[in-house]
């Protein structure tokens, strides 16, 4: 074989195709060329072992914990009931709630599985009860958590900046205006939709019961406050406010609000360690395929072969987004990052894109890829609250895809859109 | 649920704990205190490559580790046999390495005499859960594709 990239990374589609898990059908192959070429396999567990053992990963496990600790202790119910006196009451309210909700929420945690989890809980049966279809309703939910990988905290962001070096606190600031945007372009198809449907609202509230709902959610509503405040402030790192966001949750919930019990915290340790291992052994071995692509010197040559499909940097941006929205499909964003930014870095001088903002596009591309069958981690949460199969929920699902792809193209082709904010903050 | 099973779960969620716990420790006396506990990056860390190994077994049990099954799903029935015997032996020939190499090294460690930077404590009683987890994801890959096969 004349070129051991292709073969490095044809077997690692091919063994994913047959189903193996993505951390083995990464490692495997790594494995076999680091053998065969003789690059080194001995340094394998030190190099699995330094994939790891990184001070700005460990926010990826806390900020998981913080979803986790935040969801059981009722913080996104507390958010929904205010939502949903503000805007409930309007034709197709209950989908602007739960669209609202999960923006807000993504401000606490930091997956969107964790937020389809803790919003849809809450949202999908309140929806059916109210005649929305189960399979639009989980659909909603699914679509609108994708919000939070990139809205702040974000453990996408986290991984991407660990990866290029890219500062964390810049991408999570970048990514700010993006949620928001994607949020705002679901907000559309949600609305007529459930009005066509003629899908209704909550009965109103005054504004007596508006201030009432809002201190009730006080505590939710501080959080983003205490996690993010930190960071910007200058004060923590990002690892830090993980932790903090940790204890923050742990107060009110069993201090506080007492919604919280000491028998609770086991399954919740237990749910979010297993949680963080899964993110993880990905990261391990993905880690360890991107090192071995690079040794066998892969990567530069496939960077070459991109940037020779066009020279006006628009086609190839369009091209790219298309090549990761079909990668999406079949792979989770981490996996991506760890196999596709060696060769994708070296494009980023050649055109001057900035490596945030060029992260924002790759993050909300790949957040897509939540929603679009047949892997999509968001879709098979959001189906099994609903109880609907995920066939089903991804019908309903392909208008939001739609809606959020145009929002995509927006970020990919006005930059300004993720960088306005942390050039206005000043943040580097 | 079996006693080892619930202990491995447990040791997941203690490991959890004991992170949290000295992360918060640092966070706290770095300022309040003006003073960093030099040790607990190292504690963090390393305990974090425990979890991830050791939550990995157990997400081997609950079926929780990522993958894309759709075409498997909608095989015939000995293509899906052929992809459980594929999916098992690369696992099991992934972790037997990571096992392998990991003891590999903490012999180095040992010859070498390499001792943690904080804590000075040999370098090796961080590297043990290498070969210690990736045996126990073995096992547990092992008992699922027994009970995969069992269940036709």
């Amino acid at each position: 074989m004349s070129e051991p990239g292709l073969l490095l990374f044809g077997l690692f589609f091919a063994l994913l195709l047959a189903g193996v898990p993505i951390a083995v059908a990464l490692g495997a192959p790594a494995l076999v060329f680091l053998w065969w070429y003789d690059l080194g396999i001995q340094v394998t567990a030190a190099n699995v072992y330094a994939n790891i053992a990184k001070f700005p990963l460990l926010a990826i496990p806390f900020f998981i914990l913080a979803g986790f600790v935040m969801e059981r202790a009722g913080l996104s119910r507390a958010l929904v009931q205010l939502l949903n006196l503000l805007v409930g009451p309007l034709r197709g309210g209950l989908a602007l709630v739960t669209i609202g909700g999960c923006v807000f929420f993504g401000a606490i945690s930091g997956t969107g599985p964790a937020d389809t989890a803790a919003i849809g809980s809450v949202m999908i049966p309140a929806m059916v009860r109210r005649g929305y279809a189960p399979g639009f309703a989980a659909a909603l939910v699914a679509a609108a958590a994708t919000t939070d990988v990139l809205i702040p905290p974000s453990v996408a962001f986290i991984v991407y900046g660990v990866i290029t070096e890219a500062s964390i606190p810049r991408l999570f600031a970048a990514g700010v205006v993006p949620g928001l945007l994607m949020g705002a372009a679901l907000v559309l198809p949600a609305l007529a939709i459930a009005r066509r449907h003629g899908w209704g609202g909550e009965a109103a509230g005054g504004p007596r019961e508006m201030l009432r709902a809002a201190w009730q959610a006080r505590w939710g509503l501080l959080a983003p406050v205490v996690i993010l405040g930190g960071i910007y402030g200058g004060v923590v790192t990002p690892t830090e406010a993980a932790v903090i966001a940790v204890a923050y949750g742990l107060l009110v919930g069993l201090v506080v609000e007492r919604t919280l019990r000491l028998g609770d915290l086991y399954e919740i340790f237990r749910d979010a360690a297993v949680a963080t291992a899964v993110v993880m052994l990905v990261v391990a071995f993905a880690g360890l395929f991107s090192w071995t692509g690079s040794t066998l010197g892969v990567m530069d040559r496939a960077a070459r072969a991109l940037l020779g499909l066009s020279d006006n940097p628009y086609v190839l941006l369009a091209t790219l987004n298309g090549l990761l929205l079909v990668a999406g499909m079949l792979l989770d964003a981490i996996s991506i990052y760890y196999v596709f930014l060696p060769i994708l870095l070296p494009l980023l001088p050649q055109y001057g894109w900035d490596p945030v903002w060029f992260g924002v596009m790759m993050t909300v591309n790949l957040a897509i890829g939540t929603v679009t069958p047949p892997v999509a981690v968001n879709l098979y949460v959001a189906a099994n609250l609903a109880r609907t199969p995920i066939e089903e929920v991804a019908r309903w699902a392909a208008p939001f895809a739609l809606a959020l792809v145009v929002a995509l193209a927006l970020v990919t082709y006005v930059p300004a859109l993720a960088l306005w904010l942390p050039d206005l903050l000043g943040v580097r | 649920m079996r006693l080892g099973d619930r202990l491995e779960e447990a040791a997941c969620a203690l490991i959890l704990a004991v992170m949290t716990a000295v992360a918060l420790a640092n966070v706290v006396t770095r300022y309040l205190v003006q003073y960093a506990l030099a040790f607990t990056e190292e504690v963090v860390v390393n305990l974090f490559v425990w979890l991830t190994l050791l939550g990995a077994a157990v997400a081997v049990r609950q079926g929780a580790h990522l993958a894309f099954t759709w075409l498997v799903a909608r095989a015939p029935r000995p293509l899906r046999a052929a992809a459980l015997v594929l999916t098992t032996a690369l696992g099991v020939g992934v972790f037997l390495a990571l096992a392998w190499f990991g003891v590999g090294q903490i012999r180095a460690e040992r010859a070498l005499g390499t001792t943690s930077e904080a804590l000075a404590i040999p370098q090796w009683w961080y590297t043990a859960g290498v070969p210690v987890f990736s045996g126990l994801v073995v096992v547990r890959l092992l008992q699922a594709a027994w009970r995969t096969a069992r269940r036709g």
